[in-house]
């Protein structure tokens, strides 16, 4: 009884969508299998698969698609909208951590400018404009209504300008030309923000040591510089993910300019 | 992912075992489960979760459909059914398999001949 309870306790904590379609049947085969495999295997299974729906298949459940072809096929600008929502929410996380880490590091330089009330405010600055880059449409429903519609309407209008605003984000977060920003968005802090107080607070613990007559830390030096260059080095990728995300976006966007075709017979 | 069935290929153990599975007659996933192990002589022994989320990638490719039954006596029981796509599959993975089989044996038979 008490391992039926906690086989329906990992059930419950998959994804919604998951455990609506398949809580019943899951149940079912485990009351009709415990006895014939033992509890452990399947409560094993129900773990194993917990896993793989949450860190595989979040995504598909997110924006599950609402429409398969008669042949199976996925409709293309489905899979154009569900490439750019997935590299757009992976590029996100990646900037997120990357954001993390060069706090940590800025923290660990232990320069009283990095441990003052400014820094914070910079802090809570950036994370609330990264909330808002990585803020989604309206509604999920929207979403997918507004990527099967043809004829242009207000909320497509609407659901491309998120899109775009999308696009424009990661660009922003990761650009340093500002010809190169688009002008929505040249308000942003972002990474190449913190790339530039990165660089800042290099020099400034590079000119400390020569100062005469100060106690230095080298410990808070040598972490330092290594997480300046795990931090730099780890740059050009974060860059090259966030100007991958938003060249699907793109082609999200050119797909929905595409003039609907008419089927030949 | 395109109509042409050998963009699925090569599928995997667990996909295999469910299509074949299913290439008799309709089942629920317990009858799939039960139908897997004893193709495979209890070797291969599928849990419920790795089953659900493979019929769910079928289910999306238009391998495999869902069929209501009539007059059955659990509602929890969902029926599954090899569409004619997912036969194709099937009958191409098994094509491939069998060339597999083939260079196999004809690459390990000098290697038994070595052995004393």
């Amino acid at each position: 009884m008490k391992s039926r309870s906690l086989y329906c306790f990992l059930l419950w904590l998959h994804p919604e969508c998951f455990r609506k379609k398949y809580e019943d049947q899951m149940l079912w085969i485990f009351d009709e299998s415990v006895q014939s495999r033992g509890s452990v295997p399947l409560l094993f299974d129900a773990l194993v698969s917990l896993v793989r729906q949450w860190v595989l298949r979040s995504g598909y459940w997110r924006h599950r698609p609402q429409t398969i072809e008669a042949d199976g096929a996925l409709a293309l600008s489905e899979q154009l909208r569900r490439n750019a929502q997935t590299l757009h929410r992976r590029a996100w996380r990646l900037n997120l951590i990357w954001m993390v880490g060069a706090f940590i590091v800025l923290l660990l330089s232990r320069l009283q400018l990095f441990w003052s009330p400014v820094v914070c405010a910079i802090a809570i600055g950036t994370y609330l404009q990264n909330r808002q880059g990585r803020r989604e449409p309206a509604s999920a429903r929207e979403y997918v209504t507004l990527s099967l519609f043809r004829e242009p309407d207000e909320s497509r209008i609407l659901y491309r300008q998120q899109i775009e605003g999308k696009r424009d984000g990661l660009l922003a977060w990761c650009q340093f030309k500002p010809s190169e920003i688009p002008w929505n968005a040249r308000g942003y802090i972002g990474g190449k923000f913190l790339v530039v107080l990165l660089v800042v607070a290099g020099l400034l613990m590079l000119i400390k040591p020569i100062r005469p007559g100060m106690s230095y830390d080298w410990m808070a030096f040598f972490e330092f510089q290594t997480g300046l260059i795990v931090l730099l080095i780890s740059w050009r990728f974060v860059k090259k993910v966030n100007e991958r995300a938003a060249q699907a976006i793109q082609q999200e966007i050119d797909a929905l300019d595409e003039p609907s075709q008419p089927q030949s017979v | 992912m395109s109509n042409e069935p050998g963009s699925y290929l090569p599928l995997s153990p667990a996909i295999l075992h469910i299509l074949i599975s299913l290439a008799g007659e309709d089942r629920h996933g317990y009858g799939i489960m039960q139908e897997v192990a004893l193709q495979s002589d209890g070797q291969y022994k599928l849990g419920p979760g790795t089953l659900y989320d493979n019929l769910q990638r079928l289910l999306d490719q238009g391998l495999v459909s869902e069929v209501t039954r009539r007059g059955e006596e659990d509602s929890r029981r969902r029926y599954y059914r090899l569409t004619s796509l997912g036969k194709r599959v099937v009958n191409l993975e098994i094509g491939r398999l069998e060339g597999v089989f083939r260079q196999a044996k004809v690459h390990l038979r000098p290697v038994k001949a070595a052995k004393p």
